[in-house]
């Protein structure tokens, strides 16, 4: 039987993704054209998701022959990259804790574990000191104290090695710019958080595919924007929030075959990191047949002067999509399937999609993204599941409303 | 203060300067909520254009937040400008600058159908300049000063100020609090000579005080609160489809 276009990879990243990817690049391009010192800016798109959307926003200028003068670059850049000058700032403060959005990072991050793991997790290095205080759990405060511990001086002369070789990097892809907009899939702002604290001097801000909002996180800054979806978290009536529905799959889709940055080395002058292995540029172009594939082909077809036609079919995009995630039927799980996906942030742990077929399992644990699974199952009772299951995160929406709501009127 | 109480204080005190906000203090607004007004002049501009309506109010309100963004990303102390937002919408649509002051001109039509005079506080103006004393306009907004001036014209009927200065223009704004000083530079005026009448707590009172300036809280009334209240509402739909 023939498929629809929508059915493969490609056909997906053409008909569904391309018209939204176009929508953001339409969106990055109108809000830099919109600034006032675009000289003064550059766009730094965040290693890995942001080399492929660099990619992709150079694909819709030259279809577009929009005009834009703001410097664009990559920047190689992770959580833990970003959080040792971060870390290091306080340090070199003299302050008894971390600055405000490194502890806020690492609570979210490492909430259950111990000060020696996150420890090892920003510095790369196991402490060596035996002490079972180090083995209770994290705080920021025990953190600092072990980064000032005598006998852990490798691990924290590690960490203020990689944090100024990290800093030389961000230098110099900026260049004499002080407005850094850091580009990236999203979801917390977490990096334009760090990065501003750990660099006064840049005005830092940060524009993402969506933002959300962390539990407990620092206060909502107007540098970062969510330029596709912003949103605490899914709402039933508005289709684009099914970006939050299964997140994972964004981020899988704009990150290329690489390595998560980690680590930095001088390399004959200019700072280089752990994802530049030998050939790395080529891994970012899409492979043939890819969804990626399809979203860059898409892009290549757009004409002059494209608003009328994104706005269209973004529109149309977007109900699709939406279909697609919260009310998916077997073939869409199958397109929208991302395999092991990477926690980060200094570790090895990983999100697997299970391969199991049972419609408990599918409900069962914390899987990227459920509805699939569900689909996955072929059960009968798939469309009654996934109602409920919409039933389920529609009262979540309305009751987290008005506890936010509570929380403001106290 | 009453405008009673403020037309003895500025009788009482030779070499004051009067200041006032425009939007809701000098022009005042009925119940329409912006993202209807926006979607009003989105749609005027299309006939205009020969484009699809749907598509210039989307394009509109899509501008309007990237514009607002890049004001919180660059200079969190600025204000954007229509004539920057309605430019990268014709370039956007592949049209050129006579297009984006078709979309200009569709805004301030707009506003202006939706705007109506405060007739006792232009009296007090107009009667404090007759008598000599120098009256300017502060306006937190993405207008620049030539469109204010044409906006008062048309509502009020003539200009009841001598000065129109625009956030937008001088690229700080009250909210912030950076123009107070701008503008009393600009006047070549003590700060404290500066009496400042407007209806926003923070921007035009708080702010305005801790410039040094004079603030008068005039705040609309309980009647166009509930009229708002009730635009609010009907704009429910259109909120919606913006958020979409």
């Amino acid at each position: 039987m023939r498929r629809a276009p929508e059915e493969t990879p490609e056909g997906f990243g053409r008909e569904v993704l391309g018209p939204i990817v176009a929508e953001f690049c339409l969106r990055l391009w109108a809000l830099t054209s919109l600034l006032e010192r675009p000289d003064d800016a550059a766009l730094l798109f965040c290693a890995r998701g942001g080399l492929r959307m660099q990619l992709a926003y150079e694909r819709f200028l030259a279809a577009t022959g929009l005009p834009s003068s703001v410097h664009l670059t990559p920047l190689m850049v992770s959580r833990v990259a970003a959080i040792r000058p971060a870390i290091q700032r306080g340090l070199d403060d003299g302050l008894d804790t971390l600055v405000p959005a490194a502890a806020s990072a690492l609570s979210y991050e490492f909430g259950q574990a111990s000060v020696a793991d996150v420890f090892a997790a920003v510095t790369g290095v196991r402490p060596v000191s035996p002490d079972p205080r180090w083995q209770r759990r994290f705080t920021p405060e025990e953190l600092t104290a072990l980064l000032r511990h005598p006998d852990e001086v490798t691990g924290a002369a590690t960490l203020a090695g990689q944090a100024r070789l990290f800093t030389r990097h961000l230098h110099e892809v900026l260049g004499a710019r002080r407005t850094a907009v850091l580009v990236d899939t999203g979801l917390f702002g977490t990096t334009q958080d760090l990065l501003a604290a750990a660099l006064p001097e840049l005005d830092v801000g940060s524009v993402l595919i969506a933002r959300s909002f962390r539990p407990g996180g620092t206060a909502p800054q107007a540098r970062t924007v969510g330029l596709s979806v912003e949103a605490v978290d899914y709402s039933p009536l508005r289709p684009r929030t099914a970006l939050l529905r299964y997140w994972h799959y964004v981020e899988w889709l704009f990150e290329p075959d690489l390595p998560s940055v980690r680590t930095f080395t001088l390399d004959g002058g200019r700072v280089r990191s752990d994802l530049e292995v030998d050939g790395w540029a080529d891994r970012v172009p899409p492979t043939p047949g890819t969804v990626f594939a399809g979203v860059v082909d898409h892009l290549d077809a757009l004409p002059r002067g494209p608003a009328e036609r994104i706005v269209t079919e973004a529109a149309q995009a977007w109900r699709r999509y939406h279909r697609a995630v919260v009310w998916p039927r077997r073939e869409d799980a199958e397109v929208l399937s991302v395999g092991t996906r990477s926690h980060d942030f200094g570790r090895d742990v990983t999100w697997e999609q299970p391969a199991g077929t049972s419609v408990v399992a599918a409900l069962n644990g914390d899987p990227m993204w459920r509805e699939g699974q569900l689909a996955r199952t072929g059960s009968p009772l798939r469309l009654p599941l996934l109602a409920a299951l919409q039933g389920a995160y529609s009262a979540r929406h309305v009751t987290r409303g008005l506890a936010r709501r509570r929380r403001r009127g106290a | 203060m009453s405008l009673a109480a403020l037309s003895v204080l500025i009788a009482s005190a030779p070499g004051t300067v009067i200041s006032t906000d425009l939007f809701n203090t000098v022009l005042l607004r009925d119940h329409t909520t912006e993202t209807r007004r926006l979607a009003a002049a989105g749609r005027r501009a299309a006939r205009r254009l020969g484009l699809d309506p749907a598509v210039v109010v989307e394009l509109r309100w899509t501008c309007h937040d990237s514009a607002y963004r890049a004001v919180g990303i660059e200079r969190p102390h600025g204000d954007a400008s229509l004539r920057g937002i309605c430019s990268t919408m014709a370039t956007a649509l592949g049209l050129d600058g006579a297009a984006a002051g078709v979309l200009a001109d569709a805004e301030v039509e707009v506003d202006v159908e939706h705007l109506r005079p405060n007739r006792r506080l232009v009296d007090l103006l107009d009667g404090a300049r007759a008598r000599g004393v120098r009256v300017i306009a502060v306006s937190d907004t993405y207008y620049s000063t030539d469109d204010l001036t044409r906006i008062l014209d048309a509502v009020v009927g003539h200009l009841p100020v001598d000065a129109v200065y625009s956030s937008a223009d001088l690229g700080s704004t009250k909210h912030a609090g950076g123009i107070f000083d701008l503008v009393a530079a600009a006047e070549g005026v003590d700060p404290s000579a500066i009496v400042h009448i407007g209806d926003d707590l923070l921007a035009d009172v708080t702010r305005a005080r801790a410039a040094l300036w004079t603030p008068t809280h005039l705040p609309r009334g309980t009647a166009y609160r509930a009229t708002a209240l009730v635009g609010r509402l009907v704009s429910v739909p259109a909120r919606l489809r913006r958020d979409r």
